[in-house]
């Protein structure tokens, strides 16, 4: 570093310092810059909620679409993937309760990607195309249901309370499913 | 509800499961007998983990009961599957609840115990539900 660059610092911290003083000799105006300070915060948290959110419906939205691409590509499927895709659409529905809206979210999350569902997300984001065999075409949307389920898991651990406890349920329903669409093979 | 009270209420469905895959293990028949013994074999070392969360959050760990009412009377292997079933249904309620309650390596734990008595479930039932472990939405 430079004299210059230092002393230019030194001055900018003398400054701040000043500041501070004179803030602390106005009676109310700290109580004012905390109050500010807290409400920067709950933003932060309010936007990184809302972040959430949005992507636990994308993943849920993503694995309906699975769902649907499968029964495009194997018709005679319909009766068993029905009620797993109306479940599917229900976790959807029920993520996007309260606060994001049920359009089709951005494929990259709005928030800075500190997420660890972020990458479960960006996975499922480009789909593969479906097996032409139907029980390859069913272990595949297995393994979606399940990274699903998993993505799902991980967001849990820094959601709200009672959004955690409906995450939870959902990614015990996509692993349950993960179950019916391979080994669960029942009439 | 404190995490210690929504691990107290798991532990207490803990016993209960515990209990009861005692009943479905002498009822079910040999053909699905080795998977009530895995589940039960489970379940009572998830009660034993629950013993020491609760005794980590301060609490004294609540007793098996004596003698537990059976939903349902239960007299041959279909009467076995249902009840197992049912007893997943009831853990995965009570896991929802730690789930909300707790935070970090707890709420982890809870999810994940909740996911197993999901998949256990659909094992005996054939079927899946919705929301496993939400009453209010099942």
């Amino acid at each position: 570093m430079t004299t210059t660059g230092r002393r230019a610092l030194l001055a900018a911290g003398a400054a701040t310092g000043a500041s501070a003083v004179l803030a602390g000799c106005t009676s109310g105006d700290g109580g004012a810059r905390r109050a500010s300070a807290e409400r920067a915060r709950a933003e932060r948290v309010a936007r990184a909620e809302a972040a959430l959110r949005q992507r636990s419906v994308t993943t849920a939205r993503t694995l309906v679409e699975r769902y649907d691409a499968t029964l495009a590509a194997h018709p005679p499927l319909a009766a068993r993937l029905g009620p797993l895709r109306a479940s599917a659409a229900a976790h959807v529905k029920a993520l996007g309760e309260g606060g994001t809206d049920a359009r089709p979210a951005p494929a990259t999350p709005t928030a800075p990607a500190s997420s660890p569902t972020a990458p479960a997300v960006a996975a499922t984001a480009a789909p593969a195309p479906v097996p032409a065999d139907p029980a390859a075409a069913l272990g595949e949307l297995a393994s979606a249901a399940r990274r699903a389920a998993d993505a799902h898991a991980a967001a849990l651990l820094t959601a709200p309370p009672e959004y955690a406890r409906l995450l939870a349920s959902v990614a015990a329903a996509g692993a349950a499913h993960a179950f019916l669409l391979t080994e669960g093979a029942r009439p | 509800m404190s995490a210690l009270d929504a691990a107290q209420a798991a532990l207490a469905a803990e016993h209960a499961a515990v209990y009861g895959y005692g009943v479905v293990g002498g009822r079910i028949g040999t053909d699905r007998k080795a998977e009530a013994t895995a589940a039960f074999e489970a379940h009572r070392a998830r009660r034993d983990a629950l013993r020491r969360t609760v005794r980590d959050l301060g609490g004294a760990p609540v007793a098996a009961a004596a003698a537990y009412r059976l939903p349902f009377a239960v007299d041959d292997p279909a009467g076995a599957v249902r009840l197992a079933a049912d007893l997943e249904d009831r853990v995965a309620g009570v896991y929802s609840d730690l789930v909300r309650a707790a935070e970090g390596p707890l709420r982890a734990e809870a999810a994940a115990s909740l996911r197993e008595a999901a998949v256990r479930a659909v094992r005996w039932r054939g079927t899946g539900v919705t929301f496993p472990g939400l009453a209010e939405r099942v």
